[in-house]
């Protein structure tokens, strides 16, 4: 059962994230990987749990856009070349972003429970 | 299951080690004993959380903060309001509803399916409130950046990096002069009741707006949109007035006259050009005119026009390299029932401006019943219908190469910091305006003294304080000239109430009505001048005798109704024959005259004409200008073999060129070697209006035609040679031998396929913010200088609307321009005319008198605009 409690743990921080992105924008994601780092202070991979989190949050965004009819296949083209980078790129360091900032804020709020 | 008594924290599940070997698969046993362990808390290792603050802070300081060029990251890359949303925007709701406050009654709007808003209101000021909310959803960055860019504020979006930009506008007194335009306009007037209804239609659309639907170029600079003002819709039309009224050839002449001295310098630079066919036809004429003369030999230079030279820093208009083509230019013809086939009015237009995605205009349909209907394409920031039609009329413009700029040289108090400009013997206090420049936090980032004396702004040129009038800076109501001509039933009401209002910056205006009128006028402010009239030198401004003496009188406009002829057709070219004017109004090197030519030959070739027809000349790719050098070249190579100089290259190159039907279709592969050869011709020809190694002024090439008839002329001797003076055909020949060598060195062998048209000479579409990626670049397009679309090196410009209408009892119109009705680079509506235009191609324009008659098949998406409760 490690499995599937490992993949809850990244889901609810995924559906965190979405939300809160959605509602309120991309600063609550730091914030809630700190408070997840508090929360769940036993989870051995916290990091990581919160990183996968945060990217699979902000790639349900854009799946939900993408449902929608939107075409978030031309955004990362179109920007991409802007910044010259291939589509796929522009995708990753979108998801590389939220990862990073929900995984390091999570490790943190662990060592700030432990403090 | 278990749990272990050691627990003091969290619970832990896994089995037992013996119970491991029996998940693989021992015989006989049971199945694994599950046991919860309590976990201890895992605290991170040190390096790990000093690792992990510095990415976070990282993280979120290039989140919050720009780094380099970048926006920050945070709000660029949200998956909710950054650039992704914009995805969710580019297409619009197959319904929607917006409230807007002010409106008098529901608005019913319905998007044809090539996204041209049909706007169905019952008061006009509605339509307008309506057209305002539709331009901002489809154009919103569009309205922003053009109308900072009139108004000299683009530092505020884009920080110092614009100063230089913003300066521009801002020197030439622009805002200035916006700001009195705006006060002199009568708040009761339909224009000011127009221009509020528009404002406030856009301020609803943005007020309506959230982060996440902001156009994608506002995130990338990391602004946002400002409420739209009023007084925007002016500075618009006063970057309009900049860009077709600000050519100020005068400083060829003088800079030509301080190499070659004036007389030369006025023969190479006449008033007038030597090749004739004006916009008012002349009785009788039935071919245009060549009026050509001796031309002057270079002579020494003058120092008089030395000094004076220096005083245009400014208001000079740089070079334009072999040939004196404008890049703006416009084209339209009307044809009288008398000549076409189905005996209805035809009218065609394309105004040649800089082409961008997106595009400048936005098409639209304005119905209001009883009232207004009027279909056509406005500038994204103006609440007017610029050029189109409606029931009765359809019009179109070009501008007029007049000359409306006039310089003169101030006597100042100080000639640092002047405060008193001397006139008449009297010192005159000079009106000062400060103008700052702020960046995107609001921080004044630089400030500028403007001074303007009576005639207008007044600057500082290598020590002397030179003014300048100019009639895009004074007062006018161009908004109420286009409200009234939407509204006009004829062609001699058209032209009446347009020539009433519409004063800068001059255009040619063709109108055709329903009855088969056709009719044209030169309209806008043509100033009357003291002494000799012109406008082609600096002007003593301590006397109010240099001052303007007025305006010409309408009825001394050129103009024309219904010619004897049965068509009208104007190009930019000179608007009268010399000896029909009234006064001076220009001179002949502000444009070409090649396209006027070749539309004038169509038009009097065919006396049935149809639209189809009309819309294939508007991509015609035969050349005037072909047709008249290129005979000089061949028989160049002619002489030069019989006098013993002739070469292999040589006779290769006049053997392809005599191959050439003159024609710049995409697949020709001679037409390159003509451009190649006429480059060379200019570079040889004109040395003697080089300085420090560049062109300071190249004459046109209508001068250039008159020179050809004259094979000794002084103006053949290449400079380079002193020992040798070259003619006519000694300077063909070798500008076609050097031109056949340097293509074939560029593109290869002539019939490999290097020559084709189509690989070498491109349309280049930029987007406004110069982004490759949202720009449509390399399209290879038919036609080339001085043909009916013309084709300039760079690619930036060409015709950026085109429009035919046929005015029978029912109107029917085709149109197409290169771009697309979204300013959404992710819009399939982005760029999708483009295809059309490339072709050559119209779209036929819908036009129905209710939003019942639009068929749904043809209904792309519907917007309800509603009062506010």
């Amino acid at each position: 059962m490690i499995v599937p409690r490992y993949v809850a743990r990244v889901a609810i921080v995924a559906l965190a994230c979405a939300f809160a992105t959605a509602l309120f924008g991309w600063m609550t994601v730091p914030l809630l990987g700190f408070i997840y780092g508090i929360v769940d202070r036993r989870a051995r991979a916290r990091g990581t749990i919160a990183a996968l989190g945060a990217a699979l949050g902000w790639l349900a965004i854009l799946g939900a856009e993408a449902a929608r009819g939107a075409n978030v296949r031309m955004v990362a083209v179109e920007v991409g070349a802007v910044m010259q980078l291939p589509g796929f790129a522009l995708v990753l360091i979108t998801l590389a972003f939220a990862a990073l900032l929900g995984g390091t804020a999570a490790v943190l709020g662990s060592a700030f429970t432990r403090a | 299951m278990v749990v272990d008594p050691q627990s003091h924290g969290g619970l832990r599940v896994g089995c037992r080690p013996s119970e491991k070997r029996s998940l693989e698969g021992g015989p006989g046993k049971s199945g694994p004993e599950l046991y919860l362990t309590p976990t201890p808390i895992v605290s991170p290792k040190p390096l790990l959380l000093v690792l992990s603050a510095v990415a976070l802070c990282g993280a979120v300081y290039t989140g919050m903060r720009p780094v380099g060029p970048l926006p920050p990251l945070g709000g660029l890359l949200d998956p909710a309001s950054g650039i992704w949303s914009t995805a969710g925007n580019a297409v619009l709701p197959r319904n929607a509803t917006a409230r807007i406050p002010g409106l008098q009654g529901a608005v019913d709007v319905r998007y044809d399916d090539r996204g041209v808003p049909h706007i169905f209101a019952t008061t006009e000021e509605d339509a307008y409130r309506a057209l305002g909310y539709v331009v901002a959803r489809d154009r919103l960055f569009q309205l922003d950046i053009q109308t900072r860019a009139s108004s000299g504020r683009l530092t505020e979006l884009v920080g110092a990096r614009a100063l230089e930009l913003d300066e521009s506008p801002r020197l030439l007194g622009m805002p200035r002069a916006a700001e009195q335009k705006l006060a002199a306009i009568d708040p009761k007037s339909e224009s000011r009741r127009m221009l509020d209804a528009y404002t406030s239609g856009v301020n609803a659309y943005i007020d309506s707006l959230k982060p996440r639907d902001y156009p994608i170029e506002y995130k990338l600079l990391n602004a946002k949109p400002e409420r739209w003002q009023s007084i925007n819709s002016i500075h618009l039309l006063n970057r309009m007035g900049w860009t077709l009224a600000s050519g100020n050839p005068d400083h060829m002449l003088v800079r030509a006259a301080a190499l070659i001295g004036d007389s030369a310098a006025r023969s190479v630079f006449p008033q007038h050009t030597p090749i004739e066919e004006p916009i008012q036809p002349q009785p009788g004429w039935t071919a245009p005119h060549d009026h050509f003369e001796t031309i002057a030999a270079p002579g020494s230079p003058d120092s008089n026009a030395m000094s004076l030279s220096s005083l245009y820093r400014r208001f000079r208009t740089d070079d334009p390299g072999t040939e004196s083509q404008p890049a703006f230019a416009s084209n339209n013809w009307a044809v009288a029932p008398a000549r076409t086939k189905d005996g209805y009015a035809l009218l065609a237009g394309d105004p040649h401006l800089e082409l961008t995605l997106p595009s400048i205009w936005y098409e639209v349909h304005l119905v209001v019943p009883g009232k207004l209907d009027i279909y056509g394409v406005t500038i994204p920031g103006a609440p007017a219908v610029v050029i189109g039609f409606n029931r009765d009329i359809s019009w179109t413009f070009t501008n007029t190469s007049a000359d409306v700029m006039d310089f003169y040289r101030e006597t100042v108090d100080d000639s640092v910091n002047p405060t008193k400009y001397k006139l008449d013997g009297e010192w005159r206090p000079l009106s000062q305006r400060v103008e700052q420049y702020r960046d995107q936090s609001g921080r004044v980032i630089h400030t500028d003294t403007v001074r303007y004396t009576h005639r207008g702004p007044m600057t500082n040129e290598h020590g002397h304080w030179v003014s300048m009038r100019w009639t895009v800076l004074e007062p006018s109501n161009e908004l109420q000239a286009l409200y009234d001509a939407s509204h006009a039933t004829n062609t001699h009401e058209f032209e009446d109430v347009v020539a009433r209002s519409f004063l800068a910056p001059a255009q040619n205006m063709l109108v055709a009505d329903r009855n088969g009128s056709i009719a044209i006028r030169s309209t806008g402010h043509f100033p009357l001048r003291s002494g000799d009239g012109d406008g082609e030198t600096i002007r003593d401004g301590s006397t109010s005798a240099s001052d303007w003496r007025g305006f010409w009188p309408v009825d001394k406009y050129p103009q024309s109704f219904d010619p004897a002829q049965g068509f009208l057709a104007s190009a930019n070219q000179e608007p009268e024959a010399p000896r029909a004017e009234f006064g001076y109004l220009g001179t002949d090197h502000g444009y070409e005259v090649w396209r006027a030519l070749r539309i004038n030959e169509l038009l009097r070739a065919n006396s049935q004409v149809t639209p189809d027809d009309m819309i294939r000349w508007q991509t015609d790719p035969g050349s005037t200008r072909a047709d008249r050098f290129v005979p000089y070249f061949i028989a160049a190579a002619k002489t030069e073999r019989d006098r013993g100089r002739g070469n292999a290259g040589l006779d290769s190159a006049a053997s392809l060129l005599a191959q050439w039907d003159r024609i710049y279709s995409l697949d020709n592969q001679r037409a390159v070697l003509f451009e190649a050869a006429m480059r060379e011709l200019s570079d040889r020809t004109w040395d003697e209006l080089n300085q420090n190694g560049a062109r300071v002024a190249t004459p046109s090439t209508a001068v250039l035609a008159e020179l050809m008839t004259q094979p000794a002329n002084k103006w053949w001797d290449d400079l380079r040679t002193r020992d040798v003076a070259e003619d006519r055909d000694d300077i063909l020949a070798q500008s076609l031998a050097a031109a056949y060598a340097s293509v074939t060195k560029e593109y290869g062998a002539p019939n490999a396929g290097g020559w084709r048209w189509d690989r070498i000479r491109f349309t280049n579409i930029y987007h406004l913010l110069q982004i490759p990626a949202f720009s449509a670049l390399r399209i290879p397009v038919p036609g080339g200088t001085g043909t009916l679309t013309p084709s300039t090196g760079t690619g930036h410009y060409g015709p950026s609307w085109r429009m035919v209408v046929e005015m029978g009892p029912e109107v029917h119109a085709w149109g197409t321009f290169p771009g697309g009705q979204s300013g959404n680079p992710m819009s399939p509506r982005y760029r999708d005319h483009l295809a059309f235009w490339e072709r050559g191609k119209l779209q036929p324009l819908i036009f129905p008198r209710t939003s019942a008659e639009l068929p749904a098949n043809a209904t792309s998406a519907t917007l309800s605009l509603r009062p506010t409760k």
